[in-house]
């Protein structure tokens, strides 16, 4: 089971190196939403190895968690604003991320943060991009002259549904479970290894929809 | 199991099982309305291409541009162009095909409107086809988008063998138009050269007639009489060719006034009463209207109503021509009833047609041309009027003239009174002078010249001058108290011109002038009148009339037609 768990572990810290790869490959195709995801997925990779040293050398990533995900959310919260063309909805991304940002402000100085807060944290921004992936999933809908599965919103609004939602209630209950059953709580860790490696791979089927359009055509914008 | 660990797995596979639903149904929403759109997609690819097709296939020469360069041409305008293919006829700019035109500036604007973001229609330019043949053509064009470019759809016509024709319409126009005017004057050097010899005739007649009564034998009074009578059939003749002519070729001129007919009607009878005394029939007149006017053409209403009462005398060989003047609302109605010989039910529908006639070949019992119902029909029509036939063979015709009179609030609108006067007083003489008076009299013509000698010495100091120039100099030179003008001089100037000139001279303005003279159209007389004279009198003419106008304006200064 350990053996398991740390296989997925290792293997979702790195599949953010295929999505990642696959961006640079087609950089000259992306647009300037996919081109700033790729960017994202460097981030997040350096982050996630952060993470896996810190876990591997037995000391809490919790500090790294806190700093990562309002810097994840800035970055998405880019790419989701520049495909929008909708302005109603490009003020009420914006107003999302100023509120979360003040919200992280606040109890970056109420909570700890090398021990604390990331789980709240978290919950919050999965939260809000389940938000942003169904808004953007449904502007996808609107595109008639695009096949949704050649979409690369599609594909990125997906991931980050998929994920966010899925994890929602492991980041917010995996620390209250951790303090119930210490050894068991982190296999629950599995769930968010396996989403992540499903983000990943969504994100390279959104990259790889650009083959064929050089450059991101207009049909893909008109659908944020 | 935890009651947190029930709450997380639990929740997850909510939460997931959402999320996958929601992109299920955005994946089988999106299919739809992208077959749907798939499906209008192939339905306008299907449409562009019969469209395609059928401009491709146009006759009409279609050609896209932008900047000139063609972008699109369909199979008529590489034939139009000359072109063997497509892509040879594209080689070049557009621009490059306009023909460039020196004398005709406006056909160079075409490459400049081409340019600019407007509609061009039915434009005209010339092209210079791929083999160099020059062309007419006509373009209609249009902005509009082609490959997301701005461009411009130019439909093409090819006009060469219109503006051809065009061209050699408007040359036969202008032959025409020469031929119109050759034979105006054709027909006003005939009126001329006819009227002037007849005036001699007339007038030397008259001369030797009032010369030597008493001192004739009783049947060379006759042959004079023949003669005048002659003569004044031949200028009747002369006048009803001239005149139909004239109204054949839309040169008659309409010179309406106020004509209180009543009046002119009794005065035209009274002129033909001797006509019907010769003949034994009695020639009656009765108005129901004596105020009624009209205002129309003093001359058409007088050639009208004589004419028809001139033929109800000659052809009734007894009993009576009855003239009637009667008014049925604001219709004047003049009828002329006789007991002549009538026309017959076949021939009736033709009376008033040009030369007819309904006994015709060398045993015809009456005279003339058969233009004067005809050119009466025209004179009525001219003034607004109408022309009916009722007839019995055998007991005799009514003819009835119906003209529009002419209503109050008109002759308020023209602001005229209702008093007739022939023509109101324009130049008085300077002076009435004691002894006799000074009359110019101008005139080219050497035996006018005489026979007017002969006829004015007596009571007048008379100069002639043959032309414009020696005329001036008399004037220059002289006291003159009247002029006579024929209006054809020899020379560089004309009457007209000499009157005008007069007019405008402040030391002869006021001296009297009679156009006297063979010119005898209505414009003549219009002419002569706008020019300046004070009367209008055409050959031939009664001397003694002459002489009595020209007593009365140097007396009283009136003026006067004949």
């Amino acid at each position: 089971m350990e053996l398991i768990r740390q296989i997925f572990q290792y293997s979702t810290a790195f599949s953010t190196i295929l999505p990642f790869i696959a961006g640079i490959w087609l950089w000259k195709r992306l647009d300037i939403g996919l081109r700033i995801l790729t960017w994202s997925l460097f981030v997040i990779l350096l982050f996630d190895l952060a993470a896996m040293f810190l876990a591997l050398m037995s000391k809490s990533n919790a500090f790294v968690l806190n700093i990562y995900a309002p810097i994840e959310l800035f970055l998405f919260f880019l790419v989701f604003y520049l495909w929008s063309e909708s302005v109603n909805v490009k003020r009420s991304l914006l107003a999302t991320v100023i509120l979360f940002f003040i919200f992280w402000l606040l109890f970056w100085r109420v909570l700890d943060i090398k021990e604390g807060m990331y789980d709240l944290v978290l919950t919050v921004e999965s939260v809000l991009f389940v938000f942003f992936s169904v808004i953007a999933l449904f502007s996808a809908l609107n595109n008639d002259k695009l096949p949704v599965v050649k979409n690369p919103i599609f594909w990125v609004s997906s991931a980050l549904l998929i994920y966010f939602a899925g994890n929602l209630f492991v980041f917010a209950l995996i620390k209250e479970l951790s303090k119930e059953i210490p050894e068991q709580g982190k296999y629950i860790w599995i769930i968010h290894s396996l989403l992540n490696l499903t983000k990943n791979l969504f994100f390279l089927g959104g990259f790889l929809t650009c083959r064929k359009h050089s450059p991101f055509s207009s049909a893909v914008r008109s659908s944020s | 199991m935890p009651e947190t660990l029930t709450v997380l797995i639990s929740g997850t596979v909510v939460l997931l099982t959402l999320a996958l639903g929601i992109i299920a149904v955005v994946i089988f929403q999106q299919r739809k309305v992208f077959l749907i759109q798939q499906e209008n997609l192939d339905k306008l690819a299907e449409s562009e291409k019969r469209y395609r097709r059928l401009v491709k296939l146009s006759p009409f020469p279609l050609v896209v541009s932008v900047n000139g360069r063609m972008q699109f041409v369909n199979d008529a305008a590489v034939k139009l162009f000359g072109a063997v293919s497509e892509e040879e006829l594209m080689q070049r700019s557009l621009h490059d095909y306009v023909q460039s035109d020196h004398e005709r500036p406006e056909l160079n604007r075409l490459p400049h409107l081409l340019d600019q973001d407007m509609e061009l229609s039915n434009y005209k330019a010339q092209l210079e086809r791929v083999d160099g043949q020059i062309i007419d053509i006509e373009l209609t064009s249009a902005p509009i988008s082609f490959d997301e470019r701005d461009a411009r759809h130019i439909v093409i016509r090819d006009v060469t063998q219109q503006e051809r024709q065009k061209a050699e319409l408007i040359a036969a126009k202008e032959k025409a138009e020469q031929s119109d005017k050759l034979k105006d004057a054709f027909i006003a050097n005939i009126s001329h050269e006819i009227r002037t010899p007849l005036h001699i005739i007339i007038g030397y007649s008259n001369l030797i007639t009032n010369e030597l009564v008493g001192k004739l034998y009783p049947e060379m009074d006759t042959y004079f009489q023949a003669i005048r009578r002659g003569s004044q059939r031949l200028m009747r003749t002369v006048e009803h060719i001239l005149n139909i002519s004239s109204i054949q070729v839309g040169t008659f001129q309409v010179r309406p006034e106020e004509v209180r007919i009543s009046d002119r009607v009794e005065e035209l009878v009274q002129e033909l009463r001797s006509l019907a005394q010769r003949k034994s029939i009695a020639l009656n007149f009765a108005s129901e209207c004596p105020s009624a006017l009209l205002y129309a053409d003093r001359y058409c209403i007088d050639q009208a109503v004589s004419n028809v009462i001139d033929n109800a005398i000659k052809f009734t060989k007894r009993g009576e021509v009855n003239v009637r003047l009667f008014q049925i609302d604001r219709r004047v109605c003049i009828e002329i009833a006789d007991t002549g010989i009538g026309i017959s039910p076949e021939y009736l529908p033709k009376v008033f047609s040009v030369f007819s006639q309904e006994a015709t070949g060398y045993t015809r019992p009456f005279d003339g041309l058969g233009l004067g119902l005809s050119l009466t029909k025209r004179y009525v029509e001219l003034n607004r009027g109408s022309i009916t036939v009722k007839s019995r063979k055998g007991k005799g015709s009514t003819f009835t003239l119906q003209f529009l009179a002419d209503s109050i609030e008109e002759q308020e609108q023209r602001g005229s009174h209702v008093e007739y006067m022939p023509v109101e007083v324009l130049h008085r003489p300077e002076s009435d002078v004691a002894g006799r008076k000074t009359i110019l009299f101008v005139e080219d013509d050497e035996e006018t010249q005489e026979f007017m000698a002969t006829q004015l010495s007596r009571e007048y100091n008379l100069r002639i001058a043959a032309t414009a120039h020696s005329a001036w100099t008399i004037l220059e030179s002289d006291t003159i108290h009247l002029v006579l003008m024929d209006l054809s001089l020899q020379g560089d100037e004309d009457g007209i011109s000499l009157t005008k000139r007069i007019r405008q001279d402040q030391r002869f303005a006021g001296i009297p002038i009679i156009a006297v003279t063979a010119h005898a159209f209505p414009k003549d007389r219009i002419q002569s009148l706008e020019a300046g004279c004070n009367a209008y009198f055409p050959k031939p003419f009664r001397i003694e009339e002459l002489k009595a106008a020209m007593q009365s304006i140097l007396t009283s200064g009136s003026r006067s037609e004949s």
